[in-house]
């Protein structure tokens, strides 16, 4: 009898980057560089309904040019599912680029960590 | 309902290949036996019956005895938010990351 399996509860991405790791980690943490690729709610492009957008995207952990992790906000999404955590971790790699990989789970419905200086630590914020 | 190609190739791997999942559109207009599953498929009994028992432990498709006869249906519940939050997210981020590699190649130093 085949046994039943478990739905894999993330998605999960990896690419190699034609850029540094130095270079990737501006992309995704300057927040004018972030937005350009990483769209949020209220931008020009918010015309699908069920198209993913994150009304705040916060820092959680970040180890310059090896590991960034940020929490989601999603007012769009699954009932309960509306926070998640993405991880990008980056590896250099031999001719000089940056090997990406990228782990984005769904958060468990529980308070987001708030650190010590909250609003220094969110990206973005879609406007109320 | 229609199972998306990532549940059937889960669920049923090597099923349906050259097909189309008929065995399911044909679920989703009511109800059908196993022997009625099998008709047009190229599978053994047996393995249907064990497809069928993996669908339903996954909880996609429900069956009702009677008798002799077991019918199933097509359970329009059973795929769970986070099925959908996945099969979301799993098409969004292929998008970004494109746009990050134009960024990062628009971008000096």
């Amino acid at each position: 009898m085949m046994p039943a399996r478990k739905l894999e509860e993330a998605v999960t991405f990896e690419c190699e980057l034609e850029a540094s790791p130095e270079k990737v980690w501006r992309a995704l943490t300057v927040p004018e560089l972030l937005a350009e690729w990483l769209p949020t709610s209220g931008s020009a492009e918010d015309n699908e309904p069920d198209a993913v957008r994150f009304s705040e995207i916060e820092t959680i952990e970040s180890r310059p040019h090896e590991m960034l992790r940020y929490g989601l906000r999603e007012e769009n999404a699954e009932a309960g599912l509306e926070d998640s955590i993405v991880t990008f971790e980056l590896r250099p790699t031999a001719n000089g680029g940056t090997w990406l990989r990228l782990v984005h789970v769904a958060a468990d419905a529980r308070p987001r960590i708030r650190a010590p200086a909250a609003n220094g630590n969110v990206l973005m914020r879609a406007a109320a | 309902m229609l199972i998306c190609r990532h549940e059937r190739d889960r669920y049923l791997p090597g099923f349906g290949r050259s097909d189309p999942p008929r065995d399911v559109e044909r679920l989703a207009g009511g109800e059908l036996n196993a022997t009625e599953i099998r008709d047009g498929l190229d599978m053994s009994q047996p393995a249907v019956s064990q497809h069928l028992a993996v669908l339903r432990q996954a909880g996609l498709i429900s069956e009702e005895r009677s008798g002799r006869t077991v019918r199933y249906r097509v359970r329009a519940a059973g795929l769970s938010p986070l099925h959908d939050w996945l099969g979301r997210h799993r098409a969004f981020w292929p998008e970004r990351i494109d746009r990050l590699k134009t960024l990062l190649k628009e971008m000096d130093q």
